[in-house]
């Protein structure tokens, strides 16, 4: 096929540029055959069901239509409000999950995108293709059938903490940490997922800080520091700053009113720890994996047999909303009470930026 | 860690025979594909040889590392080196008559700012380019995904830079050297050269490092062989040792060697790609304009056109089985 302006033989003079003029039929087919030999055609994956709205775009549960009928989850790269073209978020996501691959990290499996054709506007949808994990911890905890025991509890602590010693090992902050992005599998192994606000960090030369934007994890689940603004407690000395955090935000003794939650002393001591105000103080990964709530009897279980009584995924995203006449997902809603000035999904509404 | 990386498992090559033989390969398959029905010697005349397309591309790195040294606010080096790679990797898959190197190497750029995190918005990058900035905006952003995908998404580039700061700690730490520090403009020197070569393509950047440091020693009337041979590699065998100073010595030499091509000779090859690159990626192009015009031209479309692929996706969803 011709598309450049070359002379048809040596007798023809050389053709200008401006001659050449395919056949509309002729462009699209060159368009629609064009090849991208990393990138292959989402159709090799057959939609099942919308699982979930990650932080560019929507999940949903797939299977590969090759033999092996695999099962995966994909998530659509939203462009269409893009001035700034691939989104940054996106693009950290793929350079980030390339970097790292762990038992308790989300595999990313590839990065596939729709045939361009007229339909489309010749403009492809791009998905990044994970292995498929059938719950969520929020979906497993939202339902009041799921009950983990004391075991199966640290289990789940344990691999969280696990995945995020080696992230932070590799110098890469999550900053979106909370009970949807932890998924599990039907195995009971737990990934971290959702690396669209993560970057990597580096440690400050002598003398200087580096400064990361305080706007980042999901409202609820903010750390005093980021809720505030590290500006808010800049005291001279750390004792000073300490005692800023402490009118601001309450005592840093540990606090009574978990125990009648957390029965387990070793539980409640390891919470105390991790949600200790001064960051300074607050245990990493690394120290709370060798708590005595990770080697006092009974130890971490596995979830498998658990989770083998749900057959049933358990996403936060179809979970039944929590408070009566709480409407959480669009599509419950019917079409003329529709606000479309609202976001769709008001589990989204609470992130700042 | 390089070792474990996408660069090193699929952008590192044996040697520039590799690297020759998937340009040429590249060249003959764009030939072939646009000029089935030339005769041999008029398809000679015609389209660009893969020489003459060796030399366009390296007027145009040059191009590359101006625009980067002019850029404002100031680029960083990492930022650099990484679209240098981009550029190069591009060209391997690809040949200059089907993408324009000129709108290749600003979206590299772009796309190196964006991966580096050097936070400039399309306004701000495009800003430093003369001419129809919003032009130039839309080819950056319609060629980024093509770029992402040619580049198979490997986006994680490993720079000489951190290994030459290594490099200086222990010459300070463990060697006799004075001031060491008077090493930096050397290797600045050979590091902004190293990128007009293919050495990123054929070695690991502690490699290169190494060369810029013991080049930039080498200007200073200093020899840090004792240092590499009785420190670094100390307990390593005489085989790693060898394969070592063969790469630095050849990273050295390809350094060397390093010339702008004759400007009349580029021009020429310029005149040239103008009349056979692929008008379907040329946005001076009619074939183009009328493609843009198409894709943003609602009415033209016929109803079904206008939905979204995805918008077929489920509305009422069901609890997706566990199996």
């Amino acid at each position: 096929m011709q598309n450049v302006s070359a002379p048809r033989e040596p007798t023809q003079p050389v053709l200008s540029t401006s001659s050449t003029i395919l056949s509309m039929r002729e462009k699209e087919k060159y368009i629609e055959d064009f090849d991208f030999p990393f990138c292959d055609e989402s159709s090799k994956y057959e939609k099942v069901a919308k699982i979930g709205q990650g932080t560019f775009g929507e999940v949903f549960k797939a299977r590969a239509r090759n033999t092996s009928k695999k099962f995966v989850a994909m998530k659509k790269v939203l462009m269409d409000n893009e001035k700034e073209g691939f989104p940054i978020t996106a693009l950290r996501e793929i350079k980030i999950l390339q970097l790292l691959k762990h038992e308790n990290v989300v595999n990313l499996i590839e990065i596939c995108r729709t045939k361009a054709t007229l339909h489309n506007k010749y403009r492809s949808t791009f998905y990044l293709v994970f292995d498929f994990c059938e719950h969520d911890l929020a979906g497993l905890l939202s339902n009041v059938n799921v009950k983990f025991s004391l075991g199966e509890i640290k289990k789940v602590m344990q691999q969280l903490l696990n995945g995020l010693y080696y992230i932070h090992s590799n110098k890469i902050l999550h900053r979106d940490m909370k009970a949807a992005n932890v998924l599990i599998t039907k195995n009971g192994i737990l990934k971290l997922a959702d690396f669209g606000l993560a970057r990597a960090f580096s440690v400050a030369k002598s003398g200087t800080v580096n400064k990361y934007t305080n706007r980042v994890v999901t409202l609820w689940y903010r750390p005093p520091e980021l809720l505030l603004g590290t500006t808010v407690f800049q005291g001279p000395t750390e004792q000073q700053q300490l005692i800023l955090i402490s009118q601001l935000c309450g005592s840093c003794t540990p606090d009574e009113r978990l125990k009648p939650y957390v029965k387990d002393p070793y539980g409640c001591d390891l919470l105390d720890k991790l949600l200790q105000l001064d960051p300074a103080k607050r245990n990493d990964a690394d120290t709370a994996l060798n708590h005595d709530f990770f080697w006092t009897d009974p130890m971490p279980c596995e979830l498998a047999n658990m989770l083998a009584q749900h057959t049933q995924s358990m996403f936060e995203y179809l979970a039944p909303p929590r408070r009566p006449g709480h409407l959480r997902h669009h599509h419950h809603v019917p079409g003329p009470q529709a606000k479309p000035s609202q976001p769709q999904d008001s589990t989204y509404q609470d992130r700042v930026f | 860690m390089f070792s474990t990386s996408s660069q090193r498992k699929f952008w590192t090559f044996s040697d520039d025979n590799e690297l020759a033989r998937l340009r040429d390969k590249h060249n003959e398959s764009f030939i072939t594909r646009h000029g089935g029905h030339i005769e041999e010697l008029q398809r000679h005349n015609f389209f660009l040889s893969s020489e003459e397309e060796r030399l366009l591309l390296k007027q145009y790195e040059l191009h590359l590392k101006e625009f980067c040294k002019r850029f404002s606010p100031p680029m960083p080096k990492g930022v650099i080196g990484t679209a240098f790679h981009y550029f190069k990797r591009f060209y391997l898959y690809n040949s200059t008559m089907d993408y324009h190197p000129k709108e290749i190497l600003a979206t590299c750029v772009y796309l190196a700012c964006k991966v580096e995190e050097f936070n400039v918005s399309i306004g701000q990058f495009v800003a430093n380019i003369k001419g129809d900035r919003d032009k130039a905006s839309d080819i950056i952003l319609n060629n980024e995904l093509l770029l992402m995908q040619q580049l198979n998404y490997h986006l994680t580039i490993h720079n000489p830079f951190r290994p030459v700061e290594g490099f200086l700690i222990d010459i300070k730490t463990r060697c006799s050297l004075a001031n060491p520090e008077r090493l930096r403009s050397g290797i600045d020197e050979f590091l902004e050269k190293v990128f007009l070569t293919d050495a990123c393509l054929l070695y690991a950047p502690s490699q290169i490092a190494l060369a810029a440091v013991l080049h930039a020693a080498s200007k200073e009337q200093e020899n840090l062989d004792s240092y590499v041979t009785d420190m670094l590699f100390r307990d390593a065998g005489p085989d790693k040792l060898a394969i070592l100073i063969e790469a630095v010595r050849k990273i050295r030499s390809l350094v060397k060697m390093v010339e702008s091509p004759a400007r009349e000779r580029v021009r020429l090859i310029e005149k040239k790609l103008d009349r056979c690159r692929n008008q379907d990626h040329n946005p001076d192009s009619e074939i183009y304009k009328r493609r843009m015009r198409e894709t943003l031209d609602e009415d033209d479309m016929p109803p079904a056109g206008r939905m979204s692929l995805d918008t077929s996706g489920i509305t009422q969803v069901l609890s997706p089985s566990a199996s």
